[in-house]
C-alpha cells in the first residue's frame, strides 16, 4: 500500500489535496483519478457551470508527481 | 445518573417526570470513539443510544463496497428508538462519525417500559418518525442537489450537532457520507474556502460563516429542521421549543 494524493490542476493553479489516499498500485491510482475527472465533469454538466479543472495530477507522499490525467482523457469515446 | 431533564440528549431531556424515573435505574453512559460501528444492517439492535456530542451517521451499504449516508443524528436524536417497537433487526447501520459520548438502554428494558408508559412510547414513536422525514428529505437532496448544497447542508448539520465551529472531518470521509469522489470534494471544498465559508486543514474544516454556508445550502437543511422542531420539538438552537414533547 502507499499514500497517493489527487491534487487538482485548474489553470496556473494547483488545488491541493492535502490527505491522500490509500492504494495499493499504481493502475488502482489512476483508475480513481480518472473516475474523478469523470464526476466532474458530469457536475459541470449538470448544473452547466464551469470546470474547474484541466487534469488531476496524481502525486506519491514525497511530493514527486507521478501521472498526470488531463481532463479530456476522461470524455466519453464517440459511439460510432 | 443524573437528573434527566438535564440531559443534552433532546430525547432524554424532554420526557415526563414519571417516564424519566421508569427509565433513569437502566441508563448506562457510553463513550463511542470515531469510526465505531453501532449496528451494522440486519443487526439485531440490542441496545439503544442516546447520544449527547458528536455524530452518529446513518449509513447504507452497497454490494459494491461503497456506501452513502441517509442520515445524521446526535444529542437530538435516539439510534434504535424503533428497536424497543419491535422493529429490533437494524435497517441500515449506524457508526460515529464524530466521537460521541452518551446514555445507552438495553432494547428488552425499554421494550417492557414501552409498554408500560404511553408516553414513552409514543415519544420513541416520534423519535423513528422524524428519522424517516430525515432519511426521506435526504434521499431527495441527495437524487436533486448539487454537490456544493450538499456539502454545505452537511456542514451546518454537523455544525449543529457537534456545537461547534471546528468539525474533526477529513475529506475522505466526507465524501464517503456524500457518496462522491474526494477530488469532487477537494474542488467544492475549495470553492467553499475561497469564498471565506469554511477553512479547511488537514482532517479539521473550520466553520467561518455560517449565514453564508446556509445561502450557498439547498433548503434540505431548513426542511430537516423543520421536521425535527414539528416532530419532537427539537432545534439546533434549543431555547423553549425543547420542553414540547413529553410535556
Amino acid at each position: 500500500m502507499a499514500r497517493y494524493y489527487f491534487h487538482i490542476k485548474d489553470g496556473p493553479a494547483l488545488i491541493k489535496d492535502q490527505e491522500g489516499t490509500e492504494l495499493s498500485t499504481a493502475e488502482e491510482a489512476r483508475s480513481q483519478a480518472l473516475r474523478s475527472a469523470r464526476e466532474l465533469w458530469a457536475d459541470a454538466i449538470k448544473s452547466g457551470s464551469e470546470l474547474g479543472a484541466d487534469a488531476v495530477v496524481i502525486a506519491d507522499e514525497h511530493g514527486r508527481t507521478l501521472t498526470f490525467v488531463p481532463m479530456t482523457e476522461a470524455l466519453p469515446k464517440r459511439s460510432r | 445518573m443524573p437528573l434527566l431533564s438535564n440531559s443534552p440528549n433532546h430525547f432524554l431531556a424532554s420526557l415526563s417526570p414519571t417516564d424519566s424515573d421508569l427509565l433513569r435505574p437502566h441508563l448506562k453512559s457510553l463513550t463511542l470513539p470515531q469510526g465505531t460501528f453501532i449496528y451494522k444492517a440486519e443487526d439485531s439492535v440490542e441496545r439503544v443510544y442516546f447520544p449527547q456530542t458528536g455524530v452518529i451517521s446513518l449509513i447504507v451499504g452497497l454490494t459494491s463496497g461503497q456506501f452513502v449516508e441517509a442520515g445524521m443524528l446526535g444529542r437530538n436524536g435516539v439510534i434504535g428508538a424503533g428497536a424497543p417497537l419491535d422493529g429490533a433487526i437494524a435497517i441500515n447501520s449506524a457508526i460515529a462519525q464524530v466521537e460521541s459520548s452518551g446514555i445507552v438502554a438495553e432494547t428488552v428494558v425499554l421494550r417492557r417500559l414501552a409498554r408500560e408508559s404511553e408516553t414513552l412510547r409514543i415519544s420513541l414513536v416520534r423519535h423513528e418518525q422524524v428519522l424517516t422525514a430525515h432519511t426521506q428529505q435526504v434521499a431527495a437532496c441527495n437524487a436533486l442537489h448539487e454537490l456544493e448544497e450538499r456539502l454545505s447542508r452537511w456542514l451546518l448539520q454537523t455544525r449543529d450537532l457537534v456545537r461547534s465551529d471546528t468539525l474533526p472531518l477529513t475529506q475522505e470521509f466526507l465524501s464517503q457520507m456524500l457518496g462522491v469522489q474526494r477530488s469532487s470534494v477537494t474542488l467544492v471544498a475549495r470553492k467553499l474556502q475561497d469564498a471565506g465559508l469554511i477553512r479547511y486543514r488537514r482532517g479539521h474544516i473550520q466553520v467561518l460563516d455560517v449565514e453564508g454556508l446556509q445561502d450557498s445550502c439547498c433548503e434540505c437543511y431548513a426542511a430537516i429542521n423543520a421536521h425535527f422542531r414539528r416532530l419532537v420539538g427539537w432545534s439546533p438552537d434549543g431555547g423553549a421549543l425543547g420542553q414540547l414533547v413529553g410535556s
